[in-house]
């Protein structure tokens, strides 16, 4: 087994043991039914008492084959509303950068409850889109009243 | 794979990953440490999550406190038996996982004392409950923890890479006697030039240990501070270049530095990332160190010309564990090992015993000079030096 994906085996066997309430994270299943271990389809539930509450974002983690010596890639669907999130999705956060935060030793737990800090609490100096940036340093109630929006087009599953 | 005999103890292990057990987690596989290996920063890693880490083509990275390494160190003995005793059950499967992956890729890894005892022991006899303070065992790992070069109790360890030799807060020279028992003529402690030579095998180190943390909370766990018992002091260190473990006297030369900040490796309590971020910076040794120099010639721009600067990218030395060799490189016309065997120029003179991968090289083997040949990597980072040679690497297979 590669070290990858032995340390992925171990993710997953964490997870299963321990994770936090309303989060959601699950190696993805293939047409074929195997399981791709390398990519994970993951829900992140927005903070209790925020604008984003009552939201179950999704959101896909692509592990490298690098992995753990490189951070796995975070993505939400295309053209998610947030200051910190590309256009394609992509999540913009420091400790999932190789030359800044990561070390192999962040967990998954981590990096999801990482994002769902950064969900709530953007960072202005490193934006990634500029519908929400601007909306969010320049105009603060439509960027609220966008969020809410957001929060229904993802509604729990159960 | 076969299913587990009935009986036998995967609940029990299961069980047993406790926060003790965390504590002595590799930080790439996140699993109980096997056969680990410590890297100058005091960092352990599995031999293998380590291996991997490390890059082929150039400058490795410590990849919990990125501090710069060259050389994949010797698997640490005393490390490796405390895990034995700590955890009999968890370590013997991981023993078992891991002798699986090496026939898979049938590759061998370093071999230490006992393993062979693991491989022949398939079935854990042994209770998996790891009673490590109240068995009758506990003196016998006492014992253990002696420096291995003054054989006294061991004290803020340092792993000494590539040896793997461990040194007590004394003998690495982070720490000192008080006054009263110092060179006499000198105002003490007097600076101390960092460590060049391991005081135990004399192999010249790749760069000066830092505490091993691992070890070091435990040892604090179990016993206390031993540096406060014995009221000895910390030591500041120079940049002199007289080496050697002896304290260099504060008036005669040695001690005209700015005494090394010590990069914060010493007050540390736990392992956090914070933690471990915080000590990577602080490696200002002169370049006097075998690692500096390696260093100086992976990152200058390619030069094939001179056999002393030549990279032999992707060859490790078996004696050593740099990586790349650089300069001369010796391979073993005799050993049959798929990976083969290869010796830098400073080893050619000294290795015996068989390589980091267990090859079971013999003194009276065949060594041949390797002529080095330039490669389409060596030309290409010729022509443009600006790039590193993983990114070339990258580009080469297809990446953005």
């Amino acid at each position: 087994m590669s070290i990858a994906k032995g340390r992925i085996t171990q993710e997953r066997k964490r997870w299963r043991k321990d994770h936090p309430p309303g989060f959601f994270a699950r190696p993805e299943t293939k047409e074929d039914g195997s399981t791709n271990m390398f990519r994970w389809k993951c829900h992140i539930p927005g903070r209790k008492d925020t604008i984003w509450e009552g939201g179950y974002y999704p959101i896909s983690i692509d592990f490298p084959e690098e992995y753990p010596q490189r951070p796995p890639k975070c993505k939400f669907s295309e053209g998610f509303y947030h200051p910190n999130v590309y256009p394609s999705g992509t999540v913009c956060l420091s400790i999932l950068n190789e030359d800044e935060g990561w070390v192999p030793s962040i967990t998954v737990k981590q990096i999801l409850m990482g994002i769902q800090d950064l969900l709530t609490d953007p960072n202005p100096n490193s934006p990634a889109q500029t519908d929400a940036y601007l909306d969010y340093t320049k105009n603060r109630d439509k960027y609220e009243l966008r969020v809410k929006k957001q929060v229904e087009k993802f509604p729990p599953k159960f | 794979m076969s299913p587990e005999p009935a009986g036998s103890k995967p609940e029990m292990s299961g069980m047993q990953s406790s926060s003790e057990e965390q504590d002595w987690e590799c930080a790439v596989c996140c699993e109980l440490l096997y056969k680990p290996v410590v890297p100058p920063c005091g960092h352990p890693f599995c031999f293998w999550c380590a291996h991997r880490s490390m890059s082929y083509t150039s400058v490795s990275k410590c990849p919990l406190c990125r501090q710069e390494f060259t050389h994949l160190p010797r698997v640490s003995e005393l490390l490796h038996n405390v895990l034995k005793s700590k955890f009999p059950g968890r370590y013997r499967e991981r023993a078992r996982e891991t002798v699986e992956f090496e026939a898979e890729q049938e590759i061998e890894s370093m071999q230490t004392d006992e393993t062979d005892e693991v491989k022949e022991d398939e079935v854990g006899r042994e209770n998996t409950f790891a009673a490590a303070e109240t068995s009758p065992a506990a003196s016998e790992e006492d014992e253990a923890f002696r420096c291995d070069n003054c054989g006294g109790r061991l004290f803020h360890p340092s792993v000494v890479s590539p040896c793997s030799h461990c040194l007590c807060g004394l003998c690495s020279g982070i720490y000192a006697r008080p006054p009263k028992d110092e060179v006499p003529s000198c105002a003490s402690p007097s600076a101390q030039p960092p460590l060049k030579q391991c005081p135990v095998c004399d192999c010249t180190l790749a760069a000066p240990p830092k505490v091993c943390h691992i070890l070091n909370d435990y040892l604090v766990k179990k016993y206390g501070r031993a540096e406060d018992d014995l009221g000895l002091i910390r030591r500041p260190r120079t940049r002199s270049e007289s080496g050697g473990a002896k304290p260099a006297c504060g008036c005669c030369g040695g001690g005209a530095g700015d005494g090394e900040a010590e990069g914060g490796t010493l007050e540390g309590e736990g392992s956090g990332v914070g933690e471990a971020r915080r000590e990577g910076e602080g490696d200002i040794n002169g370049e006097a160190l075998l690692q500096d120099r390696i260093i100086r010639v992976l990152k200058s721009p390619c030069d094939t010309e001179s056999q002393e600067n030549f990279v032999h990218f992707g060859v490790g030395c078996d004696g050593c564990g740099v990586c790349p060799i650089v300069g001369r490189r010796y391979t073993c016309l005799e050993c049959k090992e798929r990976i083969g065997f290869d010796l830098c120029a400073r080893c050619n003179e000294s290795h015996v015993g068989p390589g980091r991968f267990n090859q079971q090289h013999r003194p009276e083997h065949k060594m041949e000079l390797v002529e080095p040949k330039e490669t389409l990597l060596h030309a290409l980072l010729k022509n443009h030096p600006g790039y590193t040679a993983e990114y070339l690497i990258e580009l080469l297979n297809g990446g953005e």
